[in-house]
């Protein structure tokens, strides 16, 4: 027990200061090449894009994100019910299932007001 | 006994206290970041310390829901937020009061202090097990003891599907 | 049957989703609306004599509780009945309004049945969200574009207050080991010297003191009053404060082993709202702003009550917070009828009211003279009480302060009443009120009248109700 807490311990330790200290070594002593095209910012070759941030985002995918967010935590609390499914029995399926109708009118209401119609 | 390092112990010692730092770290970048991404950015390290700080607290759950819906989808639907809104990219706008700084120094330590205190000189009832905090006893806990809230928690979860369309919709249509 | 006025209200909530999704004419909505308001306070009705548990033992149904929800889906069938039309909220979000404003109710009815700590939490988001979402719904074409300022105010404001609630009950729980209020009242006797358990009591109580506006979480109170359309603000005036008083009460009571401690900030928290909200609200043009820190002000007054820890108090407190609600709703009334476009009023667009529409000016006069606490209106016996049962415990300077400020509020509600009488109406048409709107208001001014006049049977009924979770 106490060498694999151990073990683990140092494996994540090992990691958390592995990681960035590679990184910074390679930042410090790597090759590096320089040019004019080398040090342009990469933008799938259209060059006029960078600094025009003018362009708002369309709400759309904000709203996405929400909708993703609260499936998502309708998604965590399925979690524990699903490990103990069997103690809990048809009490918690039916308990469960008024919890999906719940958010299945939630979803009712997003299709039918076409949010997730992308035209 | 005493403690080493290099004892399991101090293994675990190491490891929260790496934990904090990330949080705090996390926390400053997230304040005082001069671009809006940037704080996100800090927010989301200070997710992920928390999260270790509540794997600490023996509550795996709570854990992984902290890393699945703050880190997951909180930090995403904030990314797009600042998107969408496209804001200057100002920090600092109208002008602040120059005590502001110290008054706020001073308000905060005083909270900490007195948080601490509190906790620090309270004789907290030792602690009696109340159950193991496995996911299958929150499973088996949400859908008995508590079965109102987890009703309630889908209602809740509805009105925020309902909400955030009432109120998106009147932007989306021109 | 012991869950009827829930399931009614989770029905009523179905239909009004099913409106959301066709196209319903305004006349439907509105039918519905007030239908469903009728159907659930018959219900409430209906259930008033039933006990049991529900959920594990987290929902307690008794005479409390169900006297509350019978008050809470009386105040709501009003707003429903005198906001017909909705004239301040969107037009192609009207049902989803409705469909919000059940939701709330919903909240608030579980809310006051809750008797573990989760269980309270949750009912009382359940309750605020669909507030929050309420407030930015309000229209714009009355050109007021601050409503999503103040939903976001409202949102942020709450969150907070929110936040120190939820701290205190895991310092609760952690002291004590369990979320039953009734483990916890058993258990608090024992750890009432400790000082976390102080600080965890009045941290859960601040959750509560938000929703009611008293001083240190009053910030919200003013510019939601403003921002919000008038059929919310109604609500939000009356119908939230009500449970906030029942889980005060529930809470209150729990703390009242703490000693001085509690005792003090109660009263400093009672002192300061009055003052603030009264001295605030002298200045106000706007009609709602400045009810708006009325109720904070009268906030003050039924913390008197609370922090008697006594049976009479407690009931004299319920007493206050109901007439306290009649006065807002007949207020409120006059404000949506009179603002035939759903836009604000300033306290000048009152003038001239006993011309342009008697019975409303009437109507508004009883509730600002009740609210100003002079007799025989519900306010003042309500005051008187509150005043009584406070001097009993010897709070002799809290008294004193609470008599200067009754004074002091008498001068800006009579300001409105000067206004509605002894003006001109200055080339404003006649307001146009319905049948619906001249009963309603008839109604409330007999209600404030009668239980001002003869408050002994719902003292009694109050009393009853609070004997039975003492």
């Amino acid at each position: 027990m106490d060498l694999e807490l151990v073990l683990s311990a140092a494996a994540l330790i090992g990691l958390a200061v592995l990681i960035p200290a590679l990184m910074l070594v390679t930042a410090i002593f790597g090759p590096r090449a320089k040019g004019k095209i080398k040090d342009e910012a990469y933008e799938s070759g259209i060059g006029a894009t960078i600094g025009v941030v003018d362009q708002k985002f369309s709400v759309k995918f904000y709203l996405l994100a929400i909708l993703f967010l609260i499936f998502d935590i309708e998604a965590v609390f399925m979690y524990p019910w699903a490990v103990s499914v069997r103690e809990l029995g048809w009490f918690g399926f039916i308990e469960m299932v008024v919890f999906m109708l719940f958010l299945f009118t939630g979803l009712i209401y997003i299709l039918q007001k076409g949010v997730l119609n992308w035209r | 006994m005493m403690k080493t390092l290099f004892s399991a112990d101090g293994l675990v010692g190491l490891l929260f206290l790496f934990n904090l730092i990330v949080t705090v770290v996390g926390g400053i970048v997230a304040c005082n970041a001069e671009r809006l991404v940037r704080a996100v950015i800090g927010l989301v390290v200070c997710f992920v310390g928390v999260a270790g700080i509540y794997f600490f607290l023996n509550s795996p759950f709570i854990a992984m829901m902290h890393i699945l819906i703050y880190i997951g989808a909180v930090a995403v639907a904030i990314s797009f937020a600042i998107m969408l809104a496209a804001p200057e990219e100002k920090m600092r706008t109208g002008p602040t009061s120059p005590l502001s700084g110290p008054i706020g120094l001073i308000s905060t330590l005083l909270l900490i202090s007195g948080l601490v205190s509190l906790a620090l000189k309270t004789e907290w009832t030792s602690v009696t097990k109340i159950n193991d905090g496995s996911v299958k006893t929150i499973g088996i806990q949400l859908l008995t003891n508590h079965s109102m809230v987890f009703e309630l928690i889908s209602i809740v979860l509805l009105l925020a599907i309902l909400g955030a369309l009432v109120i998106a919709r009147g932007g989306r249509e021109e | 049957m012991l869950f009827l006025p829930e399931l009614t209200i989770l029905g009523a909530g179905l239909l009004f989703f099913l409106l959301t999704l066709g196209q319903p004419s305004e006349a439907t909505i509105k039918n519905c609306a007030s239908a469903v308001a009728a159907v659930i306070l018959f219900t409430c009705v209906l259930c008033v004599n039933q006990t049991g548990n529900l959920f594990y033992g987290a929902y307690r149904v008794d005479l409390f509780s169900q006297i509350f929800k019978i008050l809470i889906a009386a105040a709501t069938l009003v707003v429903f009945l005198f906001g017909n039309g909705l004239k301040g909220i969107k037009q192609d979000s009207r049902p989803e309004y409705y469909l919000f404003l059940l939701v709330s109710n919903l909240g608030l009815v579980m809310l006051v049945s809750s008797v573990e700590l989760l269980a309270i939490f949750i009912a009382l988001e359940l309750s605020s969200f669909a507030v929050y979402i309420m407030v930015p719904m309000r229209t714009t074409a009355t050109g007021i574009f601050f409503q999503m300022e103040a939903g976001i105010k409202y949102l942020l404001f709450g969150v907070m207050a929110t936040g120190f609630m939820l701290f205190g009950m895991s310092y609760i729980f952690g002291l004590t080991g369990t979320t039953s209020l009734d483990g916890i009242a058993e258990q608090l006797p024992i750890l009432a010297n400790r000082p976390a358990a102080v600080v965890a009591m009045l941290m859960i109580l601040s959750g509560f003191f938000y929703k009611l506006a008293i001083f240190p979480f009053h910030f919200w109170v003013p510019d939601v009053y403003e921002g919000a359309a008038n059929e919310t603000t109604a609500f939000i005036a009356a119908v939230p404060k009500m449970a906030a008083v029942a889980l005060l009460i529930r809470l209150t009571s729990l703390a009242s082993h703490q000693g001085e401690m509690v005792l003090n900030l109660l009263m400093v928290c009672s002192i300061l709202s009055m003052f603030y909200g009264n001295l605030s609200a002298l200045v106000q043009k706007d009609l709602k702003r400045m009810l708006g820190f009325s109720g904070i002000a009268h906030a003050g007054f039924i913390l008197l009550g609370l922090l008697t820890f006594k049976l009479t108090g407690y009931a004299s407190a319920v007493y206050y917070i109901v007439g306290y609600a009649l006065m807002n709703l007949a207020c409120f009334l006059v404000i949506c009828q009179v603002a035939a476009k759903g836009e604000n009023l300033g306290i000048s667009d009152l003038s001239g009211l006993h011309k342009r529409a008697p019975i409303l000016a009437l109507t508004l006069t009883v509730a600002l003279f009740s609210l100003a606490g002079i007799p025989p209106f519900v306010g003042f016996t309500g005051k008187f009480m509150l005043l009584l049962g406070a001097l009993r415990e010897d709070h002799l300077l809290l008294v004193t302060l609470a008599a200067i400020n009754t004074a002091i509020a008498i001068y800006y509600y009579l300001s409105v009443v000067r206004m509605t009488f002894c003006s001109d109406s200055n080339g404003l048409g006649n307001v146009q009120t319905g049948f619906l709107a001249n009963s309603l208001s008839l109604i409330l001014v007999t209600v404030i009248i009668v239980m001002g006049v003869a408050p002994s049977w719902f003292v009694a009924l109050a009393e009853s109700a609070i004997k039975t979770i003492l």
